[in-house]
C-alpha cells in the first residue's frame, strides 16, 4: 500500500465500520470461511468477447 | 496509434476484441487514422508514394525499403464456357515448366516493371529543394527490389550530408510559444469536486483494506494491524 496516498482516517471509527460491515451486511456472506471456499481479490478476468474485468473478491464454493 | 486507442476508448468502448475488428475495418474507419494538422503547420508528412501524387514538397525523404519479389503475380483465366473463373499462383519456376505460361508471365513482369518506374518517377519528382533516397539492397541474396533495380546504385555512392540546409533559402527561427497557460486554474478546485475526491479517496482506502482480507474469522483480530498495514 503506498503510504504517500493513505488518508488519516480515525482507526477506531474505520474498524468499527469495518467490523460492522463484515458482520450484519449483505455481503456478510462473502467473507465466511467455508470448506473447500477459494477466494482471489482483485482477479482479472476476460470474458468471451474479450472485455476485461477486476473482480474485488471472487468467491468460488465446491459444489454442494 | 496511442490516440486511436485513446479515442476508441473515449467512446466507451474497451473490448479488444472490439478493438481488432475496429482497426481492421479499412473502409469504414480510414479517416479515424488520420491525424488534422493545419495545413500552415509545418510538420513531417508521411505517406505512400500513390498519395503524394500531384504534391511537393521542399523536402523529401523516400524510403524504398526491400521489396522481395519472388516473381509471384497473381493472374486470373475466364472460363466462360464453364462459369468457372480459375487463379493461378505464376512465378519464375512454373513459368519456365509451361510453355504456355512463358509469355503471360512475361507480360505479367513487363506490366509490374512499368507500374514500378511509374512510381518510382512520381517519388523523385516531388521534391523542390532536396531529396533523399533510401534503398536497401542486399547483394548475397540476389534478390529484387521495389524502385531500387531503376536506380543506379553503383554509380551513386553514398553521400555525404550536405553543409547546407535549405540552399538559397533564409529561414527564421520561430518562437515557440506555450499554448497552454491555464495550469493554475487546473489546480483550483471547487468544492463539489473537493468533495467528490475525497468519496473517492475514502473508498479506495476501504477497497484496499477490504482486499487484503481473507475471512473475517480471521481477519477480525488482525483488523486494526491491516488498516495500519
Amino acid at each position: 500500500m503506498n503510504r504517500e496516498f493513505v488518508p488519516g482516517y480515525p482507526e477506531d471509527h474505520v474498524c468499527n465500520l469495518l467490523t460492522a460491515f463484515l458482520d450484519f451486511s449483505d455481503l456478510a456472506g462473502l467473507f465466511n470461511e467455508r470448506d473447500g471456499r477459494i477466494v482471489q481479490t482483485e482477479a482479472e478476468v476476460a470474458d468471451s468477447k474479450g472485455n476485461l474485468f477486476r473482480i474485488d473478491r471472487l468467491v468460488i464454493d465446491p459444489q454442494s | 496509434m496511442l490516440e486511436v486507442v485513446k479515442g476508441y476508448e473515449q467512446s466507451g468502448k474497451n473490448s479488444l476484441r472490439d478493438f481488432i475488428a475496429f482497426v481492421s475495418d479499412e473502409e469504414r474507419n480510414e479517416t479515424e487514422w488520420n491525424i488534422d494538422v493545419p495545413k500552415d503547420m509545418e510538420a513531417v508528412k508521411v505517406m505512400t508514394v500513390h498519395k503524394a501524387k500531384g504534391l511537393g514538397f521542399s523536402c523529401c525523404h523516400t524510403a524504398h525499403l526491400r521489396q522481395v519479389i519472388k516473381g509471384i503475380f497473381p493472374c486470373s483465366q475466364g472460363d466462360q464456357g464453364h462459369g468457372r473463373c480459375q487463379f493461378y499462383a505464376l512465378n519464375q519456376k512454373i513459368a519456365d515448366m509451361v510453355d504456355e505460361l512463358g509469355g503471360l508471365y512475361d507480360e505479367l513482369s513487363i506490366k509490374e516493371a512499368v507500374n514500378n518506374l511509374n512510381s518510382l518517377y512520381v517519388a523523385l519528382t516531388r521534391a523542390e529543394s532536396e531529396m533523399y533516397v533510401l534503398c536497401v539492397k542486399n547483394k548475397a541474396r540476389k534478390e529484387s527490389y521495389h524502385f531500387c533495380g531503376f536506380l543506379p546504385l553503383e554509380e551513386y555512392p553514398p553521400a555525404a550530408m550536405p553543409s547546407e540546409i535549405w540552399p538559397g533559402e533564409k529561414r527564421e527561427l520561430r518562437k515557440i510559444e506555450l499554448a497552454h497557460r491555464g495550469l493554475r486554474a487546473l489546480a483550483a478546485v471547487s468544492a463539489e469536486k473537493s468533495m467528490n475526491i475525497e468519496g473517492r479517496r475514502w473508498g479506495e482506502y476501504i477497497h484496499r483494506i477490504l482486499s487484503s482480507i481473507d475471512s473475517r474469522e480471521r481477519s477480525r483480530p488482525l483488523l486494526r494491524e491491516i488498516i495500519k498495514r
